[in-house]
């Protein structure tokens, strides 16, 4: 076996492993539930109102059981959860929307 | 007048009595680690104290009242919008004034006393509409009634009425009413062409098919009449003589130029489609209740939805048009005879249209045209106390009670006793949390109360700082929530104000509504002047909460904390509220009371008058 055999599985190995996570990542990003800081409010007019996290770069339009848990208990509350995008914002009445996954942390 | 509340040179000896007095009744009475001592001694007439109590959480006041009898309140403010909210506040006697172990009933209404439930709420009368309303007893309003007003008289719109193949070149795909699935219905009035302030304007009324006159699913269905009176009051040719003069006066335009290639071009038509909203009037459901809703106790009086700005291709269930959407059962409802304009729930629908319109007028001027992010939109209890507002303002122009649940002519606050409108239920609940909406053991009743609620407040600012003027700015602000209030106050009348103060002055204006003038009350709290705010062509009635039923709720010392949770189930002081305590009634001499309260509450007391 020459020496160019022999690396040839250490090479492919090498490849997969370095391009794997790569690859993962990019078709998971969308699902990738990341950290979301913002204060909870209510917007929109009844009976179309949704609670929302004021950020700096926009509302999150809140989804998901601890959603509603939110707007009963922390409207007002600086609040951090753990959440995915499913929805891209499409403009004004209609912020991103976030499914959120875990309740981090709220600030009074 | 504001009062400083240090004590004056003139009652400096009769001060130091009352601070050895205080010091005493709290290390015996209270028990509480030497609180700090706040005093005030009381010229004549009704006065207001904003007590100096930052960074206190426990502290005595101690008040001479004088020779004269006097009611003393606190309204006990929580700027905070959290809503954790703080520690329920503590109220103890410790000389003088009132006390007891119970939540307090007002003696000047014979009301019954709270009861934790939803039965509590709401008084006999007619629906409260818009969002929710309670159906209870469908009994028409008393004295307004019968009163004529001029909407079907002034009329010579041009009204045609065209068949289906008016819309889409023959094929018409039925509205999409998102949750409500698809509305099939007929336009059965098109106002083309009317000149207004904003160019020329086109109405067009479209009805489900399902409620027209003749369809027998209904339990009251639209007929010709009621579409021409409709377009009447919203659209006609003329200026100044519609809702849509008159509300675009104050907020601007509804729809016009603008970036966003998702959203529909400017094409100066407006959609009104009658249906019946939530398909909550059938018959054959529940015969034993009435309508406008046969299986609950409220009803949706019309929305207002931005999906339909939209292109299709962006947001499949938009029906690309400039559109509000209004209950057609509710429109034909009469109170017994024919049917009337002048029947209360037609009324309240007319007044619906100038609500919902506001909605869709903050919806471009703020979200779509200033709103610094376009993702950011307008909070509710801000939006909703605009559109109460715009109800407000042309509530004598349309000759409907609105809000305020009195007679629109009268200007002047002294009307007889009523349970119309959104004051008494705010009487019912005045420490509902303004910011935090629909929150509640039960989310309808406690919606009722935030609409109240924010009623309450908007009738105040627009009493105190400036009416048409200021709302136009609170809603054309780049700004959201209290930010855009304070701003629009800066812009309107040059004050610099701070949202806290609005609350305390609030609450103050509440208990002092019942008088017409005064320092204390010209100073920024007045909600009746005995007569007509008017401002720029639009004019606010006086408001006395007293004279409606119930009148304001408040504690007694020693009994917030068990009055608030059997009401609410709340355990602590809600955000951007007021708890108003009566202290002393009657009372002359010195009075005086320890306080334990959350961090940044406010207390406020208010001395009056013991009669107007």
């Amino acid at each position: 076996m020459t020496r160019q055999a022999r690396l040839r599985p250490w090479l492919l190995l090498f490849l997969l492993l370095t391009t794997l996570p790569a690859l993962a990542a990019l078709g998971a990003r969308e699902d990738r539930p990341g950290r979301f800081t913002g204060v909870a409010a209510v917007k929109g007019s009844e009976p179309f109102t949704r609670i929302v996290l004021v950020t700096d770069n926009g509302d999150l339009a809140l989804t998901g059981p601890l959603a509603e848990k939110i707007r009963q208990n922390f409207q007002g509350h600086r609040v951090t959860v753990k959440g995915t995008i499913e929805k891209a914002a499409l403009g004004p009445g209609f912020p991103a929307e976030l499914y959120v996954w875990e309740i981090i942390k709220t600030d009074p | 007048m504001e009062k400083d509340h240090l004590p004056s040179f003139a009652g400096l000896k009769f001060l130091v009595l009352i601070l050895v007095v205080a010091l005493a009744g709290c290390s015996r009475d209270s028990g509480l680690p030497d609180p700090d001592i706040i005093q005030s001694t009381v010229e004549s007439g009704n006065q207001v104290y904003r007590l100096e109590t930052t960074g206190l959480t426990e502290f005595s006041y101690t008040i001479n009242l004088g020779t004269a009898p006097r009611d003393l309140y606190y309204v006990i403010t929580n700027p905070g919008t959290a809503s954790s909210g703080v520690p329920l506040p503590v109220v103890e006697t410790v000389q003088g004034g009132v006390s007891g172990s119970v939540r307090s009933v007002n003696p000047d209404a014979a009301m019954p006393e709270r009861t934790a439930g939803a039965e509590g709420l709401t008084g006999p009368g007619r629906a409260l509409r818009d969002r929710v309303g309670v159906e209870e007893e469908l009994v028409p309003l008393d004295p307004v009634g019968s009163r004529e007003i001029s909407i079907v008289s002034r009329g010579t719109n041009t009204l045609d009425t065209i068949d289906d193949t008016a819309r889409d070149g023959g094929t018409i795909p039925p509205f999409n009413a998102g949750e409500d699935g698809l509305i099939d219905a007929t336009c059965r009035a098109v106002i083309p062409g009317v000149e207004t302030a904003f160019g020329t304007k086109n109405l067009s009324i479209w009805v489900a098919d399902d409620c027209w006159q003749g369809a027998d699913i209904k339990s009251f269905e639209i007929t010709e009449p009621m579409v021409t009176a409709m377009a009447n009051a919203f659209l006609r040719t003329g200026a100044d003589n519609d809702i849509y003069d008159w509300i675009t006066g104050i907020f601007g335009e509804e729809w016009g130029a603008h970036s966003n290639s998702y959203l529909i071009p400017d094409n100066d038509e407006i959609t009104i489609l009658l249906y019946d909203i939530s398909h909550d009037n059938d018959p054959r459901i529940d015969e034993d209740k009435s309508p406008p809703n046969n299986k609950q106790d409220w009803y949706i009086a019309g929305f207002f939805t931005p999906k339909d700005n939209y292109r299709a291709e962006v947001i499949p269930g938009s029906n690309e048009r400039i559109m509000f959407y209004i209950d057609a059962v509710a429109f034909a409802l009469t109170d017994g005879g024919p049917w009337a304009i002048t029947d209360s729930y037609p009324q309240d629908q007319i007044s619906t249209l100038s609500h919902e319109f506001q909605h869709m007028i903050m919806y471009y001027q703020k979200a779509v045209l200033l709103s610094k992010n376009i993702n950011s939109d307008e909070f509710t209890w801000l939006n909703e106390m605009s559109s109460l507002m715009a109800e407000d303002f042309v509530s004598d122009k349309l000759g409907i009670p609105g809000p305020r649940g009195v007679d629109p002519a009268d200007g002047t606050g002294i009307d007889v006793l009523t349970n119309g409108g959104r004051l008494a239920a705010f009487n019912s609940s005045p420490d509902e949390s303004l910011t935090k909406w629909g929150v509640g053991p039960a989310e309808d009743e406690s919606i009722l109360r935030d609409y109240a609620a924010a009623y309450s407040f908007g009738a105040f600012l627009g009493r105190n700082y400036g009416g048409a003027s200021l709302f136009q700015k609170i809603v054309q602000s780049p700004y959201t929530s209290e930010n855009a209030v304070i701003n629009a106050i800066h812009e309107t009348t040059g004050k610099t104000v701070t949202f806290p103060q609005l609350l305390q002055d609030w609450g103050a204006a509440v208990l002092l509504s019942d008088y017409t003038g005064g320092a204390a009350v010209e100073a920024g709290r007045q909600y009746n002047r005995g007569s007509w705010f008017t401002e720029n062509g639009y004019s606010l009635g006086s408001i006395d909460l007293y004279n409606y039923v119930p009148t304001p709720y408040y504690y007694l010392p020693n009994s917030i904390s068990s009055g608030i949770m059997e009401w609410y189930g709340y355990q602590t002081h809600q955000p951007t509220s007021n708890i108003y305590v009566l202290a002393a009634s009657g009372a002359t001499g010195i009075v005086q009371h320890n306080f334990t309260v959350g961090d940044g509450v406010k207390v406020t007391a208010v001395v009056k008058d013991a009669s107007p």
